[in-house]
């Protein structure tokens, strides 16, 4: 079931970084899963300001809130959240959501690329991906990130390139 | 440049410029007239039978607005940005079916399909393609970005407008729920729309944001977007009579054009429209009875409210299992509001700046942070079967629940 691979792929990835994470981490990782690493999720994402954001994603973080398998605080040091996945969850997982595992190295693969969990970064990460999948010529992506975030200069953007090859989530 | 000015209830007059009036002139346009906004809707408030057409001038209007707005705080829009907007606001709910989100609630559309890419199929494929073209190359994809926030933007605006007329505080809601509340003689959806505007600003290192006295007129907005989901836009009445529409609709789509779901072809797919299907409908024995005789299912007394807590969605999901094993698909029907595709969600994307900080509304304001989403579940049931089926709807969450 497509809302369980959902639940599982947000909770696999919670437990993969293992600390609080903000909710453009949870955005940012899941869009990489689905649209750098071929797992289908069923999320539609849109090029918001922060990068690709999917509304379906979001309430899906909020209702595995209301179920008490996550806790969302706002981070007490500044402007977002912090996430974490409670002992329930944990536990939730493990008896219920096991069938719809996701593959450890993608979720490896997503932490080592925005596991820092810089916001900065992983909006110049997501933003570069999402035109990465409209154009496969460097120049035409460089222009195109530095276009809708002007505060993110050619290098910037080069090093994000180089990490999604890297990992293999950019083949050309 | 000449105007058109047209009479609005909720904005005293919209001015259209010469490209806008040969859009709205176009036959794409114009069948908006004959899609009524909120579906079924006058079924319970019988004055809400305004159409997209109004609703899409509205939009427009609420552009000139953020547009004079971002003028005076000293954003730099240059003319053809600003035409794009423009447009890109008119056009928005260009490729509705009829009734509006019926057919995206109820499983209408051929898979992979919704009234955004038939919009911007319709865009694409008629007359409004050479209209559009008289601005710039790119002024298609720039529309389409702004509406649907896919494909490429064009400019460092697009992502903004786009953020403008889509947002959870965006101009699309703005006129929505003014005008619903109007129609509808309702005052849930009302708020202070000068002060939110005379509040709204953009920079770089933020985008788009609110100042710390558009707080309380955010506030307000979001409860009313909230009042008017709980009151109107998931109204017992309205919920069931759009599954039962659906089925005329299908039985239409069967009857007129030997298809099972709407047409994919533009052509076909604008031909279709709420006046169109009604007439159909009215002479329908089956059809008739539900819809002119109100013998339409009705709610059972018991629901999960708007707000069930965990264990509560988990009993109701086994309990839409048990009635299936239980009783036909022709004697109940199964209503989960966060399976709607127009939904309430909660507001965690608005900006606003606080003693010269960037913050979120939800974080700001208590009143917001308190604003969950809506997961009611409710069940309806044919005359016939009602009492059996309260009976056992009772009985299963007695037992369950203990």
């Amino acid at each position: 079931m497509l809302q369980l691979k959902q639940y599982s792929a947000l909770i696999g990835l919670l437990q993969k970084v293992d600390k609080p994470v903000g909710k453009t981490f949870l955005q940012k990782g899941i869009y990489i899963l689905q649209e750098g690493l071929g797992e289908e999720l069923g999320y539609d994402f849109r090029l918001h300001f922060y990068g690709p954001y999917s509304q379906d994603l979001a309430n899906n973080i909020n209702f595995l809130q209301d179920l008490g398998l996550i806790s969302i605080d706002f981070d007490p040091t500044g402007y977002g959240y912090q996430i974490e996945l409670t002992e329930y969850g944990t536990k939730f997982f493990k008896e219920n959501l096991e069938e719809y595992k996701i593959d450890e190295s993608k979720l490896n693969k997503i932490v080592s690329i925005i596991g820092k969990d810089y916001a900065r970064e992983m909006e110049l990460i997501g933003t570069t991906l999402y035109f990465a999948k409209l154009s496969n010529n460097d120049g035409e992506i460089k222009e195109m990130v530095n276009m809708v975030k002007p505060h993110f200069n050619g290098k910037d953007i080069e090093m994000a390139l180089h990490k999604l090859r890297e990992e293999n989530i950019l083949i050309f | 440049m000449s105007w058109l000015h047209i009479r609005d209830p909720i904005h005293g007059f919209i001015r259209l410029n010469e490209l806008e009036r040969e859009i709205i002139q176009t036959f794409p346009f114009q069948r908006l007239r004959f899609v009524h906004q909120l579906g079924t809707t006058p079924w319970a408030y019988p004055s809400g039978v305004h159409t997209r057409f109004v609703h899409s001038l509205g939009v427009l209007q609420m552009a000139s607005l953020v547009l004079e707005r971002f003028k005076f705080v000293g954003i730099m829009i240059d003319e053809e940005d600003e035409k794009i907007f423009r447009i890109a606001c008119l056009l928005h709910d260009i490729g509705h079916p009829p009734f509006s989100h019926v057919g995206e609630d109820m499983k209408l559309f051929e898979e992979g399909l919704d009234h955004e890419k038939m919009g911007e199929r319709i865009i694409k494929e008629t007359r409004l393609i050479e209209i559009i073209n008289k601005i710039s190359v790119n002024a298609i994809d720039r529309i389409i970005f702004i509406i649907t926030g896919k494909g490429r933007p064009f400019s460092k605006f697009d992502t903004i407008f786009y953020f403008i007329l889509t947002g959870q505080a965006g101009i699309d809601r703005m006129d929505y729920l003014l005008r619903d509340s109007y129609f509808l003689g309702v005052a849930y959806g009302k708020f202070d729309l000068p002060r939110l505007l005379e509040t709204l600003c953009y920079n770089e290192d933020y985008n788009i944001f609110w100042e710390e006295g558009g707080i309380h007129a955010l506030e307000q907005f979001i409860l009313a977007r909230y009042f008017m989901f709980t009151e109107v836009y998931f109204h017992k009445t309205r919920r069931i009579l759009d599954y039962h529409l659906s089925r005329a609709i299908k039985a239409f789509l069967i009857d007129k054009m030997d298809i099972l779901l709407f047409p994919t072809n533009v052509e076909d797919y604008l031909k279709l429209n709420d006046n169109e299907i009604l007439a159909w409908i009215i002479n329908q024995n089956n059809f008739q009875d539900i819809f002119l005789n109100r013998k339409f299912f009705k709610k059972i007394n018991q629901d999960s409210g708007d707000h069930p807590s965990e264990r509560e969605i988990v009993i109701w999901e086994w309990l839409e299992d048990n009635l299936k094993r239980e009783f036909s698909g022709d004697d109940f029907y199964f209503d989960r509001a966060d399976k709607a595709p127009y939904k309430f969600e909660k507001p965690d994307s608005i900006q606003v700046v606080k003693k010269n900080n960037i913050s979120l509304i939800e974080r700001e304001s208590k009143l917001v942070s308190l604003l969950t989403p809506i997961n009611k579940r409710n069940v309806y049931a044919s005359n016939d079967k009602r009492e059996e089926i309260s009976n056992f709807v009772d009985r299963f969450l007695r037992e369950r629940r203990a």
